[in-house]
């Protein structure tokens, strides 16, 4: 897969996780939408995500999780750097 | 006079059936399920009992929780989820949406301040305690030994023997397991041992509500004592939250509840501009006795204040989140004062639930301003103690009483920039203090206070 294909399909599932978390349509999020003025998502769907993107990309964040995000965007990066280091122990 | 109670609805989940129905016919066709215990179990200990009756998981999509709910609730807060859906249901009584996110409903026709939960719980959610504590305790220990796979197989033995020496330094094991561990482990372990010490037969309950636990309890105390069936009750809470491995610590902090500030000096530090999270603390305790005025004046007991009023509300709307209008907290407040018998104008003194958490600081001291404005004294006794969970409402109400017994109370520490104008300790100093108000606000929306009298009011 090309660089811009990985990245469309890490989108896709994001996109899947968050609406499955805030109960929005999918066609609603973008990698532009800002969590919590576009998205309408508080502190407790920060949780929620951050869990809930751990169990999708069967990964485990450490440190901050992902509150530090502020969009979708950001959010596909940062699942893309985590993809590329290695895969914790932990996780298998 | 004593009002009738009815049952009208009933829900169960069990091993044997689910619902009413195929539970009931199971339970008349004499049926049972038991089966051995799970073969990987055997890789760990040898057991002398080897059965169990399993419990086959619900069709929690069927009562409308799906994977994300199902991720942020232990089996227990399922499995009750689903009896009740059950039983409404039996008692015709109607579930509206009330925020789909959420997932959260109103009852139909039913004023939801006269309505209330009462559960008891041997164990409550220790399965995802110790499956969170099992993540803290070895995941390194495991991501370890697959390093020292890859060094044996690369031929780097004394890697491998370093990393050997690592992991088992990480992996901290007491001795045995004890017989005691499930007595031992029960919440109600303190209350009993009291009881058994002091020989005390009386009704003993545990009530487990959080960070508002001590609260709740030195409330339900004082009405027994009320109602007259106990003339003396030994009310109060205890933590302890050190369990070698930090576990407890963790969860806290990846639920972003627990202070950023660097300096322990300044780590706790309530209504200020500055606070970012509570100080946790490894425990604590606190109990007061509660015994009925004349039982206390016959035997010439100190008076040292008056529990006179005690109310509890449930935000019932967020298990971390507290609702951001204060609502219920306000009707918490106005409960107990009303239940002393006094005006929100009668109180001196409010020992706040002050946590130093963002968002609950700013809620609390709202309402305070909004229900008595800038007159009473306001601390927080977690500024200097850090926050001990469930025993925390108990030593607050101490505080409280001693603040009364003794005219003074303790300042506001790391208090530079308040968030508010309310009237925060910032000097030990005398005050005729004639009532005050103990507050606690818990993870789960539970909202407790206690109003305490100066006992000269006696």
């Amino acid at each position: 897969m090309s660089e811009a294909e990985i990245r469309a399909e890490t989108f896709r599932r994001v996109r899947k996780v968050v609406g499955e978390v805030l109960k929005i349509a999918e066609e609603r999020i973008t990698l532009e939408s800002r969590y919590r003025e576009d998205l309408n998502a508080d502190s407790f769907d920060n949780l929620s995500l951050f869990l809930a993107l751990e169990e999708e990309f069967n990964r485990t964040i450490e440190g901050e999780g992902v509150a530090h995000l502020t969009t979708v965007g950001e959010t596909v990066d940062f699942i893309l750097g985590r993809m590329a280091g290695p895969a914790p122990a932990s996780a298998s | 006079m004593k009002r009738r109670v009815a049952v009208t609805g009933l829900g169960v989940i069990s091993s044997i059936g689910a619902g009413v129905e195929e539970f009931w016919r199971a339970c008349l066709d004499g049926t049972t399920r038991a089966e051995a215990i799970p073969e990987e179990w055997l890789a760990y200990s040898d057991f002398t009992s080897r059965v169990w009756s399993p419990l086959p998981e619900p069709d929690y999509a069927a009562f409308g929780i799906g994977r994300i709910e199902r991720m942020q609730h232990d089996p227990t807060a399922l499995l009750a989820i689903a009896a009740a859906f059950q039983a409404l249901a039996a008692a015709g009584l109607t579930r509206e949406l009330r925020d789909e996110k959420r997932n959260t409903y109103t009852l139909q026709g039913i004023d939801a301040a006269r309505a209330g939960i009462v559960l008891g719980t041997g164990i409550g959610g220790v399965r995802s305690l110790l499956s969170s504590f099992l993540a803290q305790a070895l995941s390194r220990p495991k991501e370890a030994l697959g390093e020292i796979r890859e060094c044996l197989r690369g031929g780097e033995p004394s890697r491998a023997l370093e990393l050997l020496d690592a992991c088992e330094r990480r992996l901290k094991i007491p001795g045995r397991m004890s017989p005691f561990s499930v007595p031992m482990a029960m919440p109600n372990a303190g209350a009993s041992a009291l009881s058994i010490k002091l020989s005390l037969v009386g009704p003993h309950h545990t009530f487990c509500a959080a960070c508002a636990s001590g609260t709740v309890a030195i409330g339900h105390g004082y009405r027994a004592i009320a109602a007259g069936s106990s003339d003396l009750v030994l009310a109060g809470g205890v933590e302890y939250l050190d369990d070698g491995y930090g576990g407890i610590f963790r969860g806290f902090d990846l639920a972003r509840t627990l202070t950023r500030e660097s300096d322990p000096e300044r780590a706790s530090r309530p209504f200020d501009r500055r606070r970012s999270g509570f100080l946790f603390s490894q425990g604590g305790a606190a109990i007061l006795v509660l015994e009925e005025a004349e039982h206390a004046r016959r035997r010439g007991a100190p008076l040292l204040a008056e529990v006179a009023g005690f109310a509890e509300t449930s935000d019932a709307f967020n298990v971390m989140l507290m609702e951001p209008d204060g609502r219920q907290i306000a009707r918490t407040i106005a409960g107990a004062i009303a239940d002393a018998g006094l005006q929100p104008e009668d109180i001196d003194y409010v020992n706040a639930h002050g946590t130093g958490t963002l968002a609950n600081d700013e809620i609390e001291a709202a309402v305070l301003e909004r229900i008595f404005g800038t007159r009473p004294l306001v601390n927080s006794t977690k500024s200097l103690l850090g926050h001990t969970l469930g025993a925390s409402g108990a030593l607050e109400a101490a505080v409280t009483v001693l603040s009364l017994h003794r005219r003074t109370t303790h300042a506001c520490r790391n208090l530079d920039e308040p968030i508010s104008a309310l009237n925060f300790v910032r000097r030990v100093e005398e005050h005729a203090l004639r009532a005050a108000l103990s507050q606690s606000f818990a993870f789960g929306g539970h909202n407790a206070a206690l109003v305490f009298r100066d006992a000269a009011d006696f």
